[in-house]
């Protein structure tokens, strides 16, 4: 009973497992949308 | 030949700078006293609480200048950068219960931090809602403007709700109460963090104005669309 | 298309973002002065002074309570699985009993919110003890790696 987290690493992989996948993979939709011109365009 | 387009300079910039700021925050920032290594998932945590209030106060801005010109360009920007909030306001309540639950011990709390966070998100999902059911797309900007200047109400809320009121989580830190490694880590995951937004807002204003221009242009002769 | 970029909002644009603003840092305004008692009444938890003030009638009602953990009254028994300790904020003090190990995070001295009743034996019972860190966040002190002491505490227990 110290106060010191010990472990717990599990939720810092997760966080950054979830920071990047959120960031990608909505990077990833405005690419997609991005790329679908309407015909007027192309 | 694709024109040059400004905003991927940003995005080749934005991530290097992620990539360095990312390195720094998993490898080289030390580890705190108490939290150990979990303190790590604050240069995530954070940067998002910041750009997410950043994102919103652009959306609130965009209205503003929308009610005063009627130009379709700053409800495209309204529209990019509501949804870009709505991403990173998400991001943030799944990084903060991350965080909650190894150091507070409970992955959420009913207090008022996390409740007036949890608010603003379902006020701006309201507006993405609203803007996908008003076909019209003059009255959907004028709405879309009015709810999104109502809806800012919830930034300064949850900004101050620390202060406010009797919160579980903490008032916000400042350099003086951040070992100074960790706040110059930090930094550069909140530049890193801005200048991925503005990449965001930057792509998702063109996806608008491409769908605002097919909607607003007026129909084309027969001969012409074959 | 004179209007294509632009949409004809009139005199009505101004007057929808004023009447808007109006509202906004009306509702601020109101929030931020605390009145109509909203900081009064949108208390997440009460303090030990708070507790103690209104005896008996938070007697087997579920509440809250928040404060620090008194320095030198932390005892876990580990046969019982019994935790006890005293919440203060320097005015009132209430003894706190969880079944079940501490968090990792609790120490003497540090912010505590914990769920639970009053009873009629004055000891707080709770089977929820939330940490409430504060803004401070420092490197550990050299020659002091979390693992090393955890070790000790792990021996010192078992």
């Amino acid at each position: 009973m110290n106060g010191i987290i010990e472990g717990q690493t599990i939720f810092v992989v997760a966080a950054y497992v979830v920071t990047w996948l959120t960031l990608g993979g909505y990077a990833a939709s405005l690419l997609i949308r991005g790329n679908k011109r309407p015909p007027e365009d192309s | 030949m694709k024109s040059f387009k400004w905003e991927n300079a940003v995005g080749v910039f934005a991530l290097l700078l992620f990539a360095v700021a990312q390195y720094m925050a998993l490898f080289t920032a030390p580890a705190e006293r108490h939290m150990s290594e979990v303190v790590r998932i604050l240069f995530v945590h954070v940067p998002a609480a910041w750009i997410a209030l950043v994102t919103f106060t652009l959306a609130f801005i965009g209205a503003t200048g929308f009610l005063i010109t009627g130009r379709r360009g700053l409800d495209w920007f309204v529209e990019a950068s509501t949804e870009v909030g709505v991403v990173m306001t998400t991001l943030l309540i799944t990084l903060g219960s991350l965080f909650a639950k190894p150091t507070w011990n409970v992955w959420w709390v009913w207090e008022p931090r996390l409740t007036s966070t949890a608010t603003m998100l379902l006020s701006f999902v309201g507006i993405l809602v609203l803007r996908s059911t008003v076909r019209d797309a003059d009255r959907r900007a004028v709405f879309s403007a009015a709810a999104t200047i109502l809806s800012f109400v919830n930034v300064p809320i949850v900004y101050f709700s620390v202060r406010w009121w009797v919160t579980v989580h903490q008032i916000q830190s400042s350099p003086a109460t951040v070992d100074p490694d960790m706040v110059f880590v930090l930094r550069a995951n909140a530049f890193a963090f801005l200048f991925i937004a503005i990449w965001m807002i930057a792509k998702r204003w063109r996806i608008a104005k491409m769908r605002g221009l097919a909607e607003t242009a007026p129909p084309l002769p027969p001969e012409v669309t074959a | 298309m004179s209007d294509s970029n632009k949409v004809r909002v009139g005199l009505a644009g101004p007057i929808i973002l004023v009447v808007c603003i109006a509202l906004v840092g009306g509702a601020l305004y109101f929030l931020q002065s605390g009145m109509g008692g909203l900081s009064e009444n949108l208390v997440y938890y009460m303090s030990p002074s708070q507790l103690m003030e209104l005896g008996d009638e938070s007697d087997d009602a579920t509440v809250r309570l928040g404060g620090q953990v008194e320095v030198g009254t932390v005892d876990f028994d580990v046969d019982a699985n019994l935790l006890t300790f005293v919440v203060t904020d320097g005015i009132a003090e209430v003894t706190v009993t969880c079944a079940g190990a501490p968090p990792q995070m609790f120490r003497e001295g540090i912010g505590v919110v914990v769920e639970g009743q009053l009873q009629e034996d004055g000891v707080f019972h709770t089977d929820r003890v939330i940490v409430k860190h504060s803004n401070e966040y420092e490197a550990p002190v050299e020659g002091e790696r979390a693992s090393d002491v955890y070790q000790t505490l792990v021996m010192e227990e078992s």
